[in-house]
């Protein structure tokens, strides 16, 4: 038998809770930070605009020499960038603007395009071009589609189980989008309609490990009375250990091929995808029972202090 | 129920009725013997434009202008109304930038007769009224019908130009209230589908306004006034928007019932645009409504291509009676606001006539052009103004790419994952193997069968699944080995695990449907596609890992197949 975790291993996750709450807490502080201060890296889903993939088949093409050509294309501010895939040829061309009359853009790029290289020598791979009004809308629901869900998640775990997971819960489910929001900034990697899907689906993902563990909790409570909350939530989350990183692991395994072999029309969403389950399978076993013991702590301390008055 | 024997046959029922309607993915469905072409399904997977190639694009419909011009339209009617019932009133205008109504009126007495006529005609009712002036506006239900109308004609009037322009099963669907989502599988060339769709082709023919009073060097003195006054058309500027801003500027200081109305023209000495002005009169008296057919026709002096068009029997009558009574003056045709000539009327027309293309540009170019208006022409008028509000292109070797990139990490994580479980747990993991494999096979049958389209981030989530159900599986042995080494024999270890992780498995996967059901909700196109995989998955992953997988353990184990559990 193959086993990853010895059966009775016995880590105290819980003795070393505040460390880490100490660094989950500096982390989103500074995701938050960078959230607010750099931003993020808006693709034009979300600032509205243009964005051409176009693919030379001549080598010699440069991004300078993309750059040059664009300058007949009367706009405002269009930037060129190679894409780093070094074994194709292909820049991304893209104007952010919040103009009405975007869709002349592309044709007039497309002519710049004539203009500097032998028609059939490049190729346009993709053209994204999104009106002001489409965009703000899709951040706008970006942002409602993400607190739908954490709200939805939130009532189904108070349902299940009681007020204390829950909050545990919550916050877990906060803490990871956080993270990886705070990642796309640090990195300035593209955020996109994609990245928020896949945001989503960190969220739903994510919790999934904290359930696990909490049913196991709650299991644990019913049959060994006698024992301390500590020692039962240390006890929970080892025996369910070897479930939770061997999942975390081969949910892993497959988005990592998504993430190599998957192309620049997946990479933001696997990315996310990727982070997302490191991050929750961190915060599940390292955040949200710890704040579950918290609670507990608190409620008893409380309670403690009523009988002594 | 079944007993084991019953519930393993239906596992190898539904593995086969799955495997049978995902079969033509697999078939060159031309190149297969015939006896082949008749025993699998015709139906075949779907692929979203991300992985054909095409183009998506969401049309914003101008309803609100609509529902001015519904109220116009009223003001009009109810001044005839008026005067034919012989009631008093002084004016009869829209209010502002609103659907609403105002009459204005000398006579009390009048007012609740007024009130009456209005409500009876246009089904307006009375929201405001003052001395000597009652406010009318519509119904809600009214007002929503309008704009319902208005974006079901307009898809109607797409759909008769993209079929004209021929494309293969393209899906145009209303969004919200006044957009309408266009998807062009295979089209790359946009600009001239976009150009086709776009063109609001309202054809009008205008009498010009000859008022010695007021020649060409006053009309251009009003223009330059509203150039001061901001009205500009320049580059940025959509040339209809810039026409209804002008007139509506101009008004009171053009003569009574004209407007302003431009030939587009090239400066043959300089190759410079101009605008050049014309003073028409505001009155349609025949419009595009009345056509029959248009086509391509060809100058033969220099081949030049012009638009041709036959009025119907209504439209004919209409024509020659404005002809005929208007002999010796010029007529312009108006396409789009956008004057194409101005021949002077030299006899009666009725039924035929040209529209000119003007001259200066590629021929190629004109061709082109007089081919798109004879088929947005004859494909009829869009009731309201079009704006492009997005729009995606995916090309074919970029589609190519994606599925060749989807089916690599497709297959790699598959046989990882397949791999790993068998290593890992052994003969239980191979079990395992079975139930992922089967939640991936009734996934794409389920997509076949309801005819959902897959997409790039689509295939994303069938990988996604695969680790989902694997995960389904992990809780499930993970709980048996346990039980195991609790000391229970195979059977009850089993009976306990598969129990004892029911309730887990469930809530791990339904917070993640929570997710995909908001995701449903909220993505567009490709990113929906995600969400419906996701969700199809979600429901498979916990059929499979909680009861296919168990019902094959206790076939086996009933059987004597497996004398110990190997996990």
């Amino acid at each position: 038998m193959f086993m990853l975790i010895k059966p009775h291993t016995n880590f105290d996750f819980m003795g070393t809770r505040f460390v880490w709450i100490g660094i989950s807490a500096v982390l989103i502080i500074a995701s938050l930070i960078l959230f607010f201060t750099k931003g993020l890296n808006y693709g034009v889903d979300f600032t509205g605009g243009v964005e051409m993939n176009v693919r030379f088949s001549d080598a010699t093409v440069e991004t300078q020499k993309v750059r040059e050509a664009m300058k007949a294309v009367k706009v405002e501010d269009i930037q060129v960038q190679k894409f780093s895939d070094s074994s194709v040829n292909e820049y991304l061309i893209r104007v952010k603007s919040a103009d009405e009359k975007l869709g002349g853009v592309t044709k007039d790029i497309e002519n710049a395009l004539d203009l500097n290289f032998a028609k059939g020598s490049y190729e346009v791979r993709k053209v994204d071009v999104v009106g002001p009004r489409v965009g703000k809308e899709l951040k706008l629901s970006g942002v409602y589609a993400l607190i739908y869900s954490i709200i939805g998640i939130f009532i189904y775990i108070v349902i299940r189980f009681d007020h204390r997971f829950s909050v545990g819960a919550i916050v877990a489910l906060l803490h990871d989008p956080l993270i990886i929001i705070g990642l796309f900034s640090l990195t300035g990697s593209k955020f996109t309609l994609s990245t928020v899907a896949a945001l989503l689906t960190v969220v739903g993902y994510s919790v999934n490990d904290t359930v696990v563990v909490f049913d196991r909790i709650r299991e644990t409570m019913s049959h060994q009375k006698g024992t301390s909350f500590y020692d039962i939530i240390n006890r929970s989350v080892n025996d369910t250990l070897s479930r939770t990183i061997l999942s975390s692991g081969v949910t892993m395994l497959v988005v990592v091929m998504l993430l190599i072999f998957g192309g620049a029309t997946l990479w933001d969403f696997s990315l996310a995808l990727t982070v997302g389950i490191v991050v929750g399978t961190y915060s599940s076993i390292f955040i949200a029972s710890p704040i579950v013991l918290y609670l507990e702590d608190l409620a008893r301390k409380k309670a403690e202090a009523a009988k002594a008055r | 129920m079944f007993g084991t024997r019953g519930r393993f046959y239906f596992v190898l029922f539904l593995i086969i009725i799955s495997a049978w309607l995902i079969s033509p993915m697999f078939v060159n469905q031309s190149n297969v013997p015939y006896w082949v072409s008749k025993v699998i399904p015709s139906k075949t997977l779907k692929l979203g434009l991300d992985l054909q190639g095409g183009t998506y694009l969401v049309l914003g419909v101008d309803v609100e202008k609509v529902v001015l011009e519904s109220a116009d339209r009223n003001a009009t009617r109810l001044t005839k109304i008026f005067e034919d019932k012989k009631i008093q009133f002084s004016k009869v205008s829209r209010v502002g930038d609103t659907g609403r109504i105002s009459v204005e009126y000398q006579n009390p007495a009048d007012e609740e007769k007024i009130k009456e006529v209005v409500t009876k005609y246009t089904g307006m009712n009375t929201v405001g009224s003052s001395a000597g002036q009652v406010v009318f506006d519509n119904k809600e239900e009214e007002v929503q019908r309008i704009k319902k109308n208005v974006v079901d004609q307009t898809i109607e009037a797409i759909r008769n130009r993209i079929d004209e322009f021929g494309v293969n099963e393209p899906i145009l669907q209303a969004q919200g209230v006044d957009r309408i989502v266009v998807q062009l599988p295979g089209v790359k060339d946009v600009a001239r589908a976009k150009s086709i769709i776009g063109r609001t082709a309202r054809l009008e023919f205008k009498l010009v306004a000859h008022d010695p009073s007021f020649g060409k060097e006053k009309i251009v003195e009003v223009i330059n006034k509203a150039s001061e006054a901001g009205i500009i058309y320049d580059d940025k500027a959509v040339y209809t928007d810039y026409v209804d801003k002008l007139n509506k500027f101009a008004q009171g200081k053009l003569p009574k019932d004209t407007m302003v109305l431009f030939e587009k023209k090239v400066d043959p000495t300089n190759g410079k645009k101009f605008l050049d002005p014309y003073l028409l009169g505001t009155a349609s008296p025949v419009t595009g409504d009345d056509l029959k057919d248009a086509s391509v026709g060809y100058n033969n002096e220099f081949g030049e291509p012009y638009v041709s068009f036959q009025m119907n029997a209504n439209g004919a009558k209409f024509m020659e009676k404005l002809t005929g009574e208007n002999i010796g003056k010029q007529l312009a045709i108006v396409l789009d606001k956008n004057v194409y000539s101005a021949p002077v009327i030299q006899a009666k027309i009725s039924d035929s006539g040209q529209i000119t293309l003007g001259s200066g540009r590629a021929i190629q170019e004109l061709q082109q052009e007089a081919q798109d208006i004879a088929l947005v022409l004859r494909a009829g008028a869009l009731p309201a103004q079009l704006t492009f509000e997005e729009e995606r292109v995916v090309g074919p070797s970029l589609g190519n790419d994606s599925i060749k990139e989807g089916k690599i990490s497709f297959i790699l994580g598959s046989i990882l994952v397949i791999l790993f479980m068998g290593i890992y747990y052994r003969f239980t993991g191979l079990i395992a193997d079975v139930a992922v494999i089967l939640n991936t096979i009734l996934i794409l049958a389920t997509v076949i069968m309801f005819g959902a389209t897959l997409t790039l981030p689509g295939i994303a989530g069938l990988i996604l699944t695969i680790g989902m159900s694997v995960d389904a599986n992990v809780i499930i042995n993970e709980r048996v080995r346990e039980e195991l080494r609790a000391g229970n024999s195979g059977k009850a270890a089993l009976e306990t695990g598969y129990t004892k992780a029911l309730w887990t498995v469930v809530d791990a996967h339904v917070t993640t449907a929570i997710s995909g059901i908001v995701l449903l909700q909220y993505g567009t196109g490709p990113i929906k596609g995600f969400a419906v995989i996701l969700l199809i998955g979600i429901a498979y992953s916990i059929f499979t890992a909680v009861f296919v997988s168990k019902w094959i353990f206790e076939y086996l184990m009933e059987r004597d197949l497996l004398k110990k559990i190997s996990i």
